[in-house]
C-alpha cells in the first residue's frame, strides 16, 4: 500500500495501453474501460444516486477521457486522470440539476444546532438495539447522508473510503490542495457520522 | 506565424494597458476588530475607517483596534483562511460569485473551538459585520468586505 | 504547520508518526472520546464500501460506449474532408478570428472608453443561515439585521462566553 510520502507509479502495461490509444487504437481503450467502468460507475452512483443517470454520466466520462486521451501526459496515473474528468463531469452536472431546482440545497454544514428559542426539540427515534437494518434501507440512509454533502464534499469522502486513493490522487483529480482535501475530508466524516451513527451501530 | 501572433499580442496587450479596461480582480477583505474606549495604540486602517460611524452606532464603543486582517482573491470551491489573530481565525469556504458579490460559508475559530458558522451573500462593498465574544473590556467584531 | 483539522483526518487515516502523533494525541483533552470518533469514521468507511453499487450489464455499456464513439468519430471525418475544400482553412479561420477579437477590443477600450462609477452592488449582504455549536456555547442566540443607511449587514450573536484581555493579542 503506498504511504503518502510516494508518488503514484503509472501501471506500465496501462500505460502502453494509454500510448495506443493515442496511436487512434480504440481497442486499447475499450481496454481500459473495461478495467475502469465498474469503480467509475459505482464512485458516480454514490454522488447521483440513480442508476440511469450514473450510467449516463459515465458514459459522458469516458467519451470525454477518449476524445482528450492525447493530452495524458504519464505524469500521473491513469486513473487519477480519469477521475478528474470523471469528477469534473458529474460537479458540473450535479450543479445544472441544483440551478434547474431538480436536486435539494447541499448542505455542509456540521450538524450544528440553529439558534431557535420558539422550537421545540424534536427527539430522534432510535431503533432498537436488537433490530437489524436491511439493505435497502441502509442504501437509502447512506444515499441521503451522502445526498446532505456538496459534490465536492461527497467526491473527497467517496474517492477515500471507496476508491482508497491517497491525499495527493484526490487533490489531483479535484484540482485543489492537500490541505482542502484533509480539510473536506474532516467536514464530511464528521457530518456522516452524525447522520449514520444509528445506522453503522446497528449494521 | 509567430511574428503575427507577437504583433496581436502587442496589440492586444497596448489597447488593454491603455484603456485600463480590464476587470478588476474581486477581493475579500476581512479583519478581526476589537471594540473598546480605551485609547488607540496604532492608526484605524482604511477599511475600518470607512465604516467606524456604523461601528460606533452599533455597539457603542469608539476606538477600533485590529488585531487580524487578510485580502484575498476567492474561488469558487477554494477554501482558504481569511483573518487571523493569536487566538481566532476565519475560515471560508467559497461556493460561488458574481458579478457582484460571492456565496461563502464562514467558520469562526477560537482556537479549535468552532464559535460559529454562517453562510452569507456578501455583496459588493456591503460590509459584513458580526458581533462576536465579549474580550476583556472590548468586543470582539468581524469584518467582511469585498472590494 | 497543518490545521487541527488536517492533523485529525492524517491521525484518522493512520497517517500521523512520530513526534507530530505524540504531540497530537498530547493536545487531545478525551483521548477516549476522540478514539471512539476515529472508530466511528473508520465504520462510516467502512460502510461506504460495503454498499458499493455494481454495475449491471457492464458488457452492454462497453458496447453502447463504443457504439456512441463510432457514432462520434463518423461525422468529425467528414466536417474535416468538408473544411479542407475551399480558401477557408482551419489556420484562416483561427486567424481571422483572434484578428476580429484584436480589432474588438481595440473599438471597445479605446474607441468607447468610459470610466465605470465606482461600483456598489445594489444589494445589501444577505445572511443565509447562522450556526452555533451548542456544547460550545449553550446559551448563545442569533439574530441579523440590515442597516440600509450604512449600507451594512449585521450578524449579532448574543450569550458567548467572555474572554479576558489576553485574547485580544494579534
Amino acid at each position: 500500500m503506498q504511504t503518502e510520502a510516494s508518488v503514484a507509479q503509472p501501471d506500465v502495461s496501462e500505460l502502453e495501453l494509454v500510448k495506443q490509444c493515442q496511436r487512434g487504437d480504440s481497442t486499447a481503450f475499450d481496454e481500459l474501460v473495461v478495467r475502469y467502468r465498474t469503480r467509475v460507475f459505482g464512485m458516480i452512483y454514490n454522488m447521483v444516486h440513480n442508476e440511469q443517470d450514473a450510467w449516463d454520466l459515465a458514459q459522458d466520462s469516458f467519451v470525454k477521457a477518449w476524445k482528450s486521451i492525447d493530452r495524458f501526459r504519464g505524469k500521473s496515473s491513469f486513473y487519477t486522470w480519469l477521475y478528474r474528468i470523471v469528477i469534473n463531469v458529474t460537479i458540473d452536472w450535479l450543479r445544472k440539476k441544483q440551478v434547474k431546482g431538480g436536486g435539494t440545497e447541499f448542505d455542509d454544514n456540521v450538524q450544528l444546532r440553529e439558534i431557535d428559542p420558539a422550537s421545540k426539540t424534536v427527539p430522534r427515534s432510535e431503533p432498537l438495539p436488537h433490530q437489524r437494518m436491511e439493505r435497502g434501507e441502509v442504501r437509502a440512509r447512506i444515499d441521503q447522508a451522502i445526498a446532505q454533502l456538496s459534490p465536492e464534499h461527497r467526491a473527497v469522502i467517496l474517492m477515500k473510503e471507496t476508491e482508497d486513493m491517497q491525499y495527493h490522487e484526490i487533490a489531483e483529480a479535484l484540482g485543489c490542495s492537500i490541505g482542502t482535501v484533509m480539510s473536506r475530508l474532516f467536514y464530511a466524516r464528521k457530518k456522516l457520522q452524525n447522520l449514520l451513527r444509528d445506522v453503522y451501530e446497528n449494521v | 506565424m509567430r511574428p503575427r501572433l507577437l504583433l496581436l499580442v502587442a496589440i492586444l496587450s497596448v489597447a488593454l494597458s491603455s484603456g485600463g479596461a480590464s476587470l478588476p480582480e474581486q477581493t475579500v477583505w476581512s479583519g478581526l476588530i476589537i471594540a473598546t474606549n480605551s485609547p488607540p495604540t496604532e492608526p484605524t486602517p482604511a477599511e475600518v475607517t470607512q465604516i467606524e460611524g456604523a461601528l460606533r452606532k452599533l455597539f457603542g464603543y469608539s476606538q477600533f483596534q485590529l488585531i487580524g486582517e487578510a485580502r484575498k482573491t476567492l474561488k469558487t470551491g477554494e477554501e482558504d483562511w481569511l483573518a487571523s489573530s493569536k487566538y481566532f481565525s476565519l475560515h471560508v469556504d467559497s461556493r460561488g460569485e458574481k458579478a457582484d458579490a460571492y456565496v461563502l460559508n464562514l467558520k469562526l475559530f477560537q482556537e479549535q473551538k468552532l464559535l460559529l458558522e454562517t453562510k452569507a451573500r456578501l455583496s459588493k462593498a456591503s460590509p459584513l459585520i458580526i458581533r462576536g465574544p465579549q474580550v476583556g473590556d472590548g468586543q470582539l467584531v468581524i469584518v467582511l468586505i469585498v472590494q | 504547520m497543518k490545521t487541527f483539522e488536517e492533523k485529525w483526518t492524517a491521525w484518522i487515516d493512520d497517517q500521523l508518526t512520530g513526534r507530530e502523533l505524540e504531540e497530537f494525541l498530547a493536545s487531545l483533552p478525551d483521548r477516549t472520546a476522540a478514539e471512539a470518533e476515529k472508530l466511528g469514521a473508520k465504520q462510516v468507511g467502512s460502510l461506504l464500501r460495503e454498499q458499493a453499487m455494481a454495475l449491471s450489464n457492464a458488457d452492454f455499456f462497453s458496447h453502447q460506449l463504443r457504439e456512441r464513439l463510432d457514432r462520434e468519430n463518423a461525422p468529425m471525418r467528414s466536417e474535416a474532408d468538408a473544411i479542407r475544400t475551399g480558401w477557408w482553412t482551419i489556420r484562416r479561420l483561427l486567424w481571422g478570428g483572434i484578428t476580429s477579437l484584436a480589432v474588438f477590443a481595440i473599438c471597445t477600450v479605446v474607441v468607447f472608453r468610459e470610466k465605470t462609477p465606482p461600483s456598489r452592488s445594489q444589494y445589501l449582504t444577505q445572511i443565509l443561515g447562522a450556526q452555533v455549536d451548542p456544547t460550545v456555547s449553550p446559551n448563545a442566540t442569533i439574530s441579523m439585521f440590515e442597516k440600509k443607511d450604512d449600507h451594512v449587514t449585521v450578524l449579532w450573536v448574543d450569550g458567548l462566553q467572555s474572554l479576558p484581555p489576553e485574547y485580544a493579542a494579534k
